[in-house]
């Protein structure tokens, strides 16, 4: 799909050739536009290299391990990461930022997998959870130092996987833990923060998902019912209509936050209409009918806001949550035709009125 | 503001000063601790083995006729204590209680973790009769151990009689901090211990 620049490239061409706007002005107007960090195939091949140079390091250190002494076992762990971290150092003295990014994010995983390789040489007892936290806290130091957002990456994906160490996957997802939240309520918006300033896009997937992971957590153990649920959703509405200003202000990557928290929103807005007021066993009576009918007119508003923006997550979000709607509103009307059909007649009726309102005040103004 | 190729060599410098910190002090800790043996035995023998570790299950068999001690527990909470009483070459966990002070009551030597106890099963007219066995859970899982030995090991156990003295021992470090660090195994009395090399 062609980026802002390049839409603007062609469409400036396509106007210098009918005259519209003078040649000389051309290199003056695309200075104007920010660069767009895309990945070519030569960059996505340098992350492929450094990966599998990784994968290659620790199968040749695995097949010889048991012949080394614990000692060198050791002293080569910390050497692999030492000597990541040190081609990071070096290759940002020489200010290639591309080469540093990858060093560092190879350094990161090495050190987290120092600290699994330490306790299996020294035979140390550890906890799962708090090795995940202290190479996902290394990790992060790592991508402040060098601005790697590789690091950070991995950073996020540690510490996601010590929330849910202790007892498997899902195990402290679901049950309590020492710990009174899980640390990705830190991370998450400390991966978020970074991905705005350093316009990293698979950052900012990364901290929105944890975004997302964290407040479900949370939202797991404080046993509320369906108002909380709909704050939630709320909250989440929100912080998308924030993304959006910043996404219709021509920051392309707040489009992540943006289509994740939208999708949030309706992850916590649907199951409000199931849950009784006091989050216990649900007995059928919750929020019943007039849910669904917000349901169905937010989706379609999404629908309608997602094609406005050029969002196709936020198109394909509210398509989906449509569908979901229509499903559940027939299975809720029993079936019964004819209610349905006065439900979406009147649905139909105000999506069209809004449409036609929206068509016309342009015109007015 | 430190340049960031000297940043990087700081944060670096930092990790691996903490890795070595830790083996140091894991090190020393083991070292300054009360050393006792208890008794292993498989976990499941076609399961003992995957890689080169050996799972560490400290289990052994009481005489028999023997029953469960009063305070043994069901629920696996990580904050008890397990009371140890060494006798002869052995240490036998005995009870366990929430605080070290109650422990302390039961035994002279506390230590964190857990333990249950499975009664005796008087099998089928006799044939395949248990004792009533402890199995104690000290946060200890794995001794790393090479190819060879690690086989060796696992012969020794799969042999070995559930209702007899165990043949392979753990090794363990009682901290002042109260946690258990495997030090070694004992197998058929030889020593095979950690050491940096």
């Amino acid at each position: 799909m062609a980026s802002y620049r390049e839409r603007v490239v062609a469409d400036l061409d396509r106007w210098i050739a009918g005259g519209l706007v003078s040649a000389d002005k051309r290199a003056a107007i695309l200075a104007t536009l920010p660069e767009t960090r895309r990945v070519d195939a030569a960059t996505a091949l340098a992350w492929i290299g450094g990966v599998l140079l990784g994968i290659a390091a620790l199968a040749f250190i695995s097949a010889n391990w048991d012949e080394l002494p614990r000692l060198a076992r050791f002293a080569l762990v910390l050497a692999l990461f030492l000597g990541a971290a040190g081609a990071g150092a070096w290759a940002s003295s020489r200010k290639r930022a591309l080469m540093t990014d990858i060093a560092l994010t190879l350094a990161a995983i090495l050190f987290a997998a120092a600290i699994g390789l330490t306790g299996q040489i020294f035979d140390i007892v550890g906890d799962t959870q708090i090795a995940c936290y202290v190479a996902g806290v290394a990790a992060f130091a790592l991508a402040f130092a060098g601005r790697s957002i590789g690091a950070a990456c991995a950073a996020l994906v540690l510490i996601g996987l010590g929330d849910l160490a202790g007892e498997g996957l899902g195990g402290a997802l679901f049950r309590p833990t020492e710990f009174p939240a899980p640390l990705m309520t830190l991370a998450a918006p400390l991966g978020g923060w970074l991905a705005i300033r350093w316009r990293a896009a698979p950052l900012a997937h990364l901290s929105a998902l944890g975004v997302i992971y964290a407040v479900f957590w949370l939202v797991s153990r404080a046993h509320g019912g369906y108002p909380l649920l709909l704050a939630i959703a709320a909250l989440f509405a929100g912080l998308a209509a924030a993304a959006r200003w910043f996404y219709v202000k021509d920051q392309h990557f707040a489009g992540v936050f943006y289509g994740w928290f939208a999708a949030a929103a309706f992850a916590f807005f649907i199951p409000a209409g199931f849950t009784s007021l006091h989050g216990d066993s649900y007995d059928g009576h919750g929020l019943g009918i007039p849910h669904r009918i917000v349901w169905l007119a937010a989706s379609g508003g999404v629908v309608a806001l997602g094609r406005f923006d050029r969002h196709t997550l936020i198109t394909f979000i509210g398509v989906l949550s449509m569908l979901g709607a229509i499903a559940v509103l027939l299975s809720d009307l029993g079936l019964d035709l004819m209610s349905a059909a006065a439900v979406f007649l009147v649905c139909a009726v105000i999506a069209m009125l809004a449409g036609l309102a929206l068509k016309r005040r342009p015109k007015a103004s | 503001m430190l340049n960031t190729p000297y940043r990087i060599l700081i944060v670096a410098a930092l990790c691996v000063i903490a890795l070595i910190g830790l083996v140091v002090r894991e090190g020393m800790a083991r070292a300054a601790g009360t050393e006792v043996q208890m008794a292993m035995a498989g976990v499941d023998p076609r399961g003992l083995l995957s890689g080169n570790y050996v799972t560490v299950s400290l289990s052994e068999a009481l005489p028999a006729g023997a029953t469960c001690p009063q305070s043994s527990t069901i629920e696996l909470d990580p904050h008890n204590w397990v009371a140890l009483k060494v006798d002869g070459q052995l240490a036998h966990a005995v009870g366990t209680a929430p605080d070290r002070a109650r422990v302390l009551q039961q035994a002279p030597l506390a230590v964190r973790g857990t333990m249950h106890c499975d009664d005796a099963s008087p099998g089928f007219f006799g044939l395949w009769a248990t004792h009533a066995r402890i199995t104690t859970d000290l946060g200890i899982e794995r001794f790393y151990i090479g190819g060879d030995q690690a086989h060796r090991i696992d012969e020794v156990l799969r042999h070995a009689d559930r209702n007899a003295p165990s043949p392979v021992n753990a090794i363990i470090s009682i901290g002042q901090d109260g946690r258990a660090r495997l030090k070694g195994l004992s197998v058929n009395g030889e020593r095979l211990e950690l050491n940096w090399l």
